[in-house]
């Protein structure tokens, strides 16, 4: 890219809530039952930013959360951003997809849903909750006779890494794709890093496996090394926090991305400074994220010695 | 009279140095396109705007070469 900052970010994430009916071991962002916070943007302003983002030609807004549906004005805030010709994505724990709300989904365009599912029915109900994986296969099954787009998304564990053959055939045959994140020492993931993340094993399995399914959806800079630490997608190498994307809180606090909401890493609120203020402020802080190999928020995530990404050293060179 | 135009999928916009064009036709979560650009190509996109252009008229404004160009990448389509 030119080494001027972009006038605005390519892409955003927004987490609208930090409420879910939800309370997974893993989550980035520590929501769950009754947590949402006091100063979440109220409606009128949420409008507000969106109209911000349109001016400022953000192409694409990632929603997320928290659950986003359990805000009762989503519907009307995705209407007005798909309105404006916003891609739009939202990522949904897939329990609160009732045919009202999926009639109201399918009349908007852009907009895809991603809806979680984190191992089969065993491993992620231990994750996230007795019963969510029928809700999602639920889901799943009614979306499919639906003009939505839709991904499912994996969050890979050590736990469930084993199921992603059986999710890619579940997710294929209900017309879906698959989409896996990598798990983040971020939100509740901080105190599940040790339980969670993978074994070097496990990393050099899961990068064979996603060479043999090219379909298999990444987009992150854990999968951009195949398993001998060959690079396999050079447009993955480099991480955008804050230099093509950014992430917006529920009280509107912008920050490099949805793994680094630390205070020394906020750069203005939406709200009382404008997001292009905010935006423009963001450049500073890029010379604060570590641009070691891999991702800077694991990096920092996982208090490194070296400050380095230790899943990717691992790859690189078998430490 | 042939046209062309700009598919709804594809979006762009002006930067201090050249452009960016955004490309969701394969769509998916965080899956889209985006390319760095010229400030032709964006100059080419404007004039283009939201409606289908007689192609005559682009290739008069820049270049027959670059509209072939842009239409093999995408960026614009061939229209009725």
């Amino acid at each position: 890219m030119s080494s001027e900052p972009l006038s605005a970010p390519v892409t955003i994430t927004w987490e609208v809530t930090l409420g879910c009916n939800l309370h997974c071991d893993h989550c980035l962002s520590g929501s769950g039952p009754g947590h949402q916070l006091p100063n979440e943007l109220t409606t009128e302003q949420a409008h507000q930013f969106i109209a911000e983002l349109d001016e400022m030609d953000v192409f694409q807004v990632n929603i997320g959360g928290g659950e986003p549906f359990v805000r009762p004005d989503m519907l009307e805030l995705l209407e007005e951003l798909t309105d404006r010709n916003i891609s739009t994505c939202v990522s949904t724990n897939g329990t609160q997809l009732d045919e009202e709300t999926l009639d109201r989904v399918e009349a908007m365009d852009p907009l895809f849903l991603q809806v979680s599912m984190d191992g089969l029915q065993a491993e992620n109900d231990a994750i996230r909750g007795e019963g969510v994986y029928e809700q999602v296969v639920d889901a799943l099954e009614r979306l499919e006779d639906r003009d939505i787009g839709t991904t499912v998304n994996t969050v890979v564990t050590r736990q469930n890494v084993d199921d992603l053959p059986e999710i890619y055939e579940l997710a294929e045959a209900h017309g879906a794709g698959l989409r896996l994140n990598r798990f983040r020492p971020s939100g509740r993931g901080e105190d599940t890093w040790d339980e969670f993340r993978l074994t070097e094993e496990q990393i050099r399995w899961l990068h064979g496996w996603i060479e043999d399914h090219p379909d298999v959806r990444t987009g992150d800079s854990f999968f951009y090394l195949n398993a001998l630490g060959e690079v396999r997608n050079n447009t993955l190498k480099q991480c955008g926090a804050g230099s093509m994307t950014c992430l917006v809180d529920p009280a509107g606090d912008v920050f490099p991305c949805a793994f680094t909401q630390w205070d020394h890493l906020a750069s203005g609120n939406v709200v009382e400074d404008g997001f292009q203020t905010a935006w423009d402020e963001i450049a500073n802080l890029r010379n604060q994220i570590d641009d070691h190999e891999g991702c800077p928020a694991v990096a920092m995530g996982s208090s490194d010695p070296d400050g380095e990404d230790p899943q990717l050293r691992a790859i690189l060179s078998g430490d | 009279m042939a046209a062309v135009a700009r598919p709804d999928y594809v979006k762009f916009r002006r930067e201090a140095d050249g452009g960016l064009v955004y490309d969701h036709e394969n769509y998916g979560y965080e899956d889209a396109s985006m390319y760095e650009v010229s400030d032709t190509v964006i100059d080419v996109l404007e004039f283009v705007d939201d409606q289908p252009r007689s192609r005559e008229a682009v290739e008069r404004e820049f270049s027959p070469a670059i509209v072939e160009t842009l239409i093999s990448r995408g960026v614009l389509a061939d229209v009725e």
